[in-house]
């Protein structure tokens, strides 16, 4: 069985690159938020293996998101896709517990490599 | 607000542009003095935190379209794919020039989430200082880019 995926970005251009992305892959879009507030009420719901985390969004941003998420559920895996790659913000997504940082415009492979890394923590 | 800073932001602005236009579609842009023309789209976003400024990308819709194209790795693109793809491109651009002037200057800003809509875009008055840089791709599409340093505490309108 894939591994369970739930992608955090309004952006829908990066939804669909996600799915073309992760199809035939061992990973598995189980769903598709565009808020992190949306995020936060489905990662009850599905459970998610790894969640994908873009940072600028409207409402709460990523980051915010990716804390509140951790407090609830220390399991949670969270992957940061975002162009806002600056030290101050990695190190922000790191003290967070973020696993990873994936910087756009993103490619399959770093993708793939940091999705696997995340799960294999 | 500081000119070297603003001049440091241009810089950026420009490589920017064309590097993250390059990244995602392959396409390559040049400086030139062509507007825009036909139809367009709009793209702007604010800046807040160490640097207070507006930027607004407007670009004739057949370089948007060649961009959705590429990005989503098919031949038709609906209307809606280019609106989100001009808000993505201009997200990452943003994105980009705000880590290129956290490396230069160490000055830590965030973005408002970018707009896109249809059409052309005039910036209000409440600037301080206005920059304009004309493009041209290699298929003769034109882009306009136009940073506006914002007054205290103002911001341009929606």
């Amino acid at each position: 069985m894939g591994k369970r995926v739930m992608v955090v970005d309004d952006s829908r251009i990066v939804q669909i690159q996600m799915e073309k992305i992760l199809s035939d892959t061992d990973f598995e879009i189980v769903a598709c938020c565009g808020s992190g507030e949306e995020a936060l009420k489905k990662y009850e719901e599905y459970m998610p293996d790894v969640v994908t985390m873009d940072i600028i969004m409207p409402g709460m941003d990523g980051l915010e998101t990716a804390r509140l998420l951790l407090q609830e559920h220390p399991e949670a895996r969270i992957l940061m896709v975002s162009s806002l790659a600056y030290d101050d913000t990695i190190d922000e997504a790191r003290e967070i517990g973020a696993k990873g940082f994936v910087y756009k415009p993103f490619h399959q492979e770093d993708v793939l490599n940091s999705l696997e890394q995340a799960v294999g923590d | 607000m500081n000119l070297r800073i603003q001049e440091v932001f241009l810089l950026l602005i420009d490589q920017v542009l064309k590097d993250v236009t390059d990244q995602v579609g392959g396409i390559r842009l040049y400086r030139n003095d062509t507007l825009p023309s036909g139809e367009v789209c709009t793209m702007h976003a604010t800046f807040e935190g160490g640097y207070h400024a507006t930027l607004v990308l407007c670009a004739e819709l057949p370089l948007l379209t060649r961009l959705a194209q590429r990005m989503l790795q098919q031949e038709h693109v609906s209307a809606q794919d280019i609106e989100d793809l001009a808000k993505e491109y201009f997200n990452v651009i943003c994105g980009h020039i705000a880590v290129g002037l956290f490396r230069a200057e160490h000055i830590s800003s965030r973005f408002s989430v970018p707009h896109a809509s249809v059409g052309s875009y005039t910036p209000e008055k409440d600037t301080d200082a206005q920059s304009v840089l004309n493009y041209v791709s290699d298929q003769n599409e034109n882009a306009q880019i136009i940073h506006c340093v914002l007054n205290e505490s103002k911001s341009i309108k929606e």
